[in-house]
């Protein structure tokens, strides 16, 4: 419960931008109308300095990284923007790492990570497996030698499930009280080595970890909500314009995705990589620490056609994830001569009112399972 | 020993591909033996909305009726096709023979039923204890008006004229015109080639449509064995990149299926199904199988 | 840029950081040999996991062995072009002999790194 409240403090704003904080006004109280007032002149609610990202490009693809930690948090914190490349989604390996230094130093450790619970639980079920198939080449073998009769055979298949249910339980709580296992040779070196790269000189810990941004991201932060120090315009050349006269597949790809993806965050959506889903984006009411993603977001062509095992097997992916499968349709109103000539004089708001956004939402149906 | 199978279709009034399928319950028994299942499709009129527990005709996959042509273990034979041309040409040819087959059978089948119906008469007579034989020669010859009105034509239950077009052309040759008109209609001549070479390998395949993919294949009989592989559609083997995006989605599919998700393409790009009479071709197949590595 | 600076940022370093500082593999290197295809040199990885793969061979203690890896580019609005070919030209040219599978590295454009056995030929999946 008391991380519920802290999520609501830490994510209070869904954008990196929000009203004023001013304090509670007195009608009758001329003090607090001082107050109201200093407020108002002294506060501010733009950042003071913009953030810096780095982007490279390597074998023409281009990667956005913001790598100073307090941006970092910025980011995800207000609107959930970027991903940790060494977390899962939110920048964490330089706490973790540091917490797992502190906690071999003091011999102690606190809290449980997603990461560290996601890795106990494929472990365990490794371990279950195993366990499985001795129970199952056991049976195997007593049926071999025939004298079983199906009573009998109940019963022992009874026993071995309990006791499986059983292994399944103690399991789980081994594995939390245990944290240290024998330490192999070929482990030593790996930690070795692993430690090696991430202290410095004075052995202070460095942040190996960046938060990358993805290309639509990087222009809503630059174009919609320009907090990013960089140019929307020189960014999208950069992307994919390799000869700024020609519109390219792949910059009309990044307009329509552009497109949708703008569409998404204005009507208030968290919007992240759909990828785990092989689909363009998925959609949170609020963000990934509150509650799944409901939506599965396809961003296609206006006149883009699949053929039909496409569409079954991105709506089965989305069906067995219980997420609801929305085709996101983008067409051009205007002609790419009028896009690139907007695009060459910087004028982005008039090149992406020009993207007009249709939805579909495909489900599978079956008759015989969906009469209610 | 060869199985007989039935192509319907290729008018406008249906989908105009042909549809192979296979009416003899033997046939059926000798086909699952080699590995092709196929699906039963027959319902009853009366119950036409049935999905389950279907029988005959049992409908092929078109790669399924292909191969079997091939390897020599099957004749095809057309069932209610758009064949004006052929009609046409048998009427030009055995035309007033046909006509004169059809009036001899139905004079034959009047003479019978005459035959019938004046002794069923006698017997009547007989039972009711009418022995005057004058009586009798009245009563049966005067109502000859009655009688030629009371016969029976038959409509046949099956075309003359169609049985006729396997009679007209000698042994194999209609077959392999309407193997040539099935791989003409047939989309992507990879594919064919990815069935074939899975079901030498020893695969028995079924559609793939409700798993997203082309083929599905067993490691044999489907009710012994589960499938564990979908095959997508054949992929070009320069031209067409692995779509990732794509990839991602099949392979989580397939770890919640238990099964894994293969690609293949022909090695010998551009070679299509006409080559030469028989269209044997060789196998030369590149497929990889992919799934999720279980972590990242 | 800096020669080391690029090095740094290709997508053979990016799996390489994400093998050994987030899914813990040791001996993680990239390997020598190169293929050139289209506009990219193709050079794999390899390295051993801290638990064995399913499906993956050991050692006769049951340690986890050798396993190979290509990493390739996804991004929103394009990716890397590898066909069938290219994967046959790889298992033929950058892999030992008998290599039976290699995975497949997609780095995202999201940050995010993803990890998918390919088997050359047709294969049963992972129990």
């Amino acid at each position: 419960m008391s991380k519920r409240v802290s999520n609501t403090v830490r994510y209070k704003y869904p954008l990196p931008i929000h009203p004023l904080d001013l304090p509670q006004l007195f009608v009758h109280n001329p003090i607090s109308w001082a107050y109201w007032l200093y407020s108002y002149i002294t506060s501010y609610n733009a950042l003071s300095n913009k953030i810096h990202v780095d982007i490279t490009k390597h074998n023409n693809f281009i990667h956005i990284e913001v790598r100073d930690l307090a941006d970092m948090k910025y980011l995800w914190d207000r609107g959930f923007f970027g991903t940790g490349q060494l977390s899962r989604s939110e920048p964490t390996w330089y706490e973790q790492t540091r917490k797992k230094f502190q906690s071999s130093s003091d011999g102690k450790s606190n809290g449980m990570s997603l990461e560290r619970v996601t890795k106990l639980r494929r472990k365990q079920r490794v371990e279950f497996k195993k366990q499985r198939e001795i129970v199952e080449e056991k049976l195997l073998q007593l049926r071999r030698e025939g004298n079983l009769t199906p009573e009998q055979e109940v019963e022992i298949l009874e026993q071995e499930r309990d006791k499986l249910r059983k292994f399944k339980d103690d399991q789980a709580s081994l594995h939390i009280m245990d944290q240290d296992e024998d330490i192999t040779e070929q482990e030593n070196k790996r930690l070795l080595l692993q430690r090696s790269e991430i202290l410095d000189e004075n052995d202070n810990l460095l942040n190996l970890e960046s938060l990358q941004l993805m290309p639509v991201e990087t222009i809503f932060l630059s174009f919609a909500l320009p907090i990013l120090d960089i140019s929307p315009v020189d960014f999208i050349s950069k992307c994919c314009l390799t000869d700024i006269s020609r519109y390219s597949e792949d910059l009309h790809t990044l307009l329509i995705q552009y497109a949708a993806y703008h569409h998404y965050r204005s009507h208030g959506w968290c919007v992240r990589s759909g990828i785990k889903f092989g689909s363009d984006y998925i959609l949170y009411k609020r963000g990934p620490p509150f509650q799944h993603a409901d939506f599965c977001i396809m961003v296609l062509d206006s006149n883009c056609s699949k053929p039909y095992t496409w569409y079954s097997t991105i709506a089965r992916v989305c069906g067995t994830a219980n997420k609801t499968l929305v085709l996101c349709y983008v067409e051009r109103l205007e002609t790419e001569e009028q896009i690139l000539e907007w695009l060459q004089r910087g004028q982005l708001t008039k090149v992406f009112n020009s993207f007009k956004v249709g939805e579909v939402i495909y489900r599978r149906w079956v008759a015989g399972r969906n009469r209610d | 020993m060869t199985v007989t199978i039935n192509l319907i279709g290729g008018s406008e009034c249906y989908n105009s591909l042909l549809t192979p399928l296979v009416f003899n319950i033997d046939d059926i028994k000798k086909l699952r033996e080699l590995g092709i299942c196929g699906i039963l499709s027959g319902t009853l009129p009366t119950a036409s909305q049935q999905n389950i527990f279907l029988t005959v005709p049992l409908k092929l996959m078109v790669e399924e009726a292909i191969w079997l042509h091939i390897k020599g273990l099957a004749k095809f034979k057309v069932l209610r096709c758009n064949l004006l041309d052929s009609i046409n040409e048998i009427l030009e040819k055995d035309g007033e023979q046909i006509e004169k087959t059809a009036k001899l059978r139905l004079k034959k089948s009047f003479d019978l039923q005459r035959e019938y119906k004046k002794e069923q008469h006698l017997l009547k007579l007989e039972r009711l204890g009418i022995t005057d034989s004058e009586r009798i020669e009245k009563n049966v010859n005067g109502n000859d008006k009655l009688l030629e009105a009371a016969l029976f034509i038959e409509t046949p239950t099956t075309s003359n004229l169609l049985n006729n077009i396997h009679l007209s052309s000698v042994g194999w040759g209609i077959s392999d015109k309407l193997l040539k008109i099935l791989i003409s209609q047939y989309g992507n001549w990879d594919n064919y080639l990815l069935f074939q070479a899975l079901r030498d390998k020893g695969y028995v395949l079924a559609p793939g449509g409700r798993f997203g993919g082309k083929f599905i294949a067993y490691p044999g009989d489907p009710l012994r064995y589960h499938s564990h592989m979908i095959i997508r559609d054949a992929l070009h083997y320069r031209e067409q990149p692995i779509d990732f995006l794509e990839l991602a989605a099949n392979a989580r599919l397939g770890t919640g299926v238990k099964k894994i998700w293969v690609i293949g393409s022909s090695t010998e790009t551009d070679k299509g199904p006409t080559n030469n009479d028989k269209a044997i071709v060789d196998d030369n197949i590149s497929f990889y199988s992919i799934e999720w590595a279980g972590f990242g | 840029m800096s020669t080391r600076d690029n090095e740094e940022k290709s997508i053979e370093y990016a799996v390489r950081t994400n093998l050994v500082h987030f899914q813990n593999w040791s001996d993680v290197r990239i390997c020598d040999d190169q293929l050139q295809w289209r506009e990219r040199t193709i050079k794999l990885l390899s390295g051993v996991p801290q638990t064995p793969l399913a499906n993956g061979n050991t050692d006769p203690d049951g340690n986890p062995v050798k396993e190979y890896l290509l990493p390739v580019n996804l991004a929103q609005y394009k990716s890397d072009f590898i066909s069938i070919e290219c994967l046959d030209l790889i298992f033929d040219k950058l892999c030992e002999p008998d290599t039976k599978r290699i995975i497949l590295s997609i780095v995202n454009d999201d940050g995010t790194i993803v990890f998918y056995f390919v088997y050359k030929g047709v294969h049963k999946p992972k129990k």
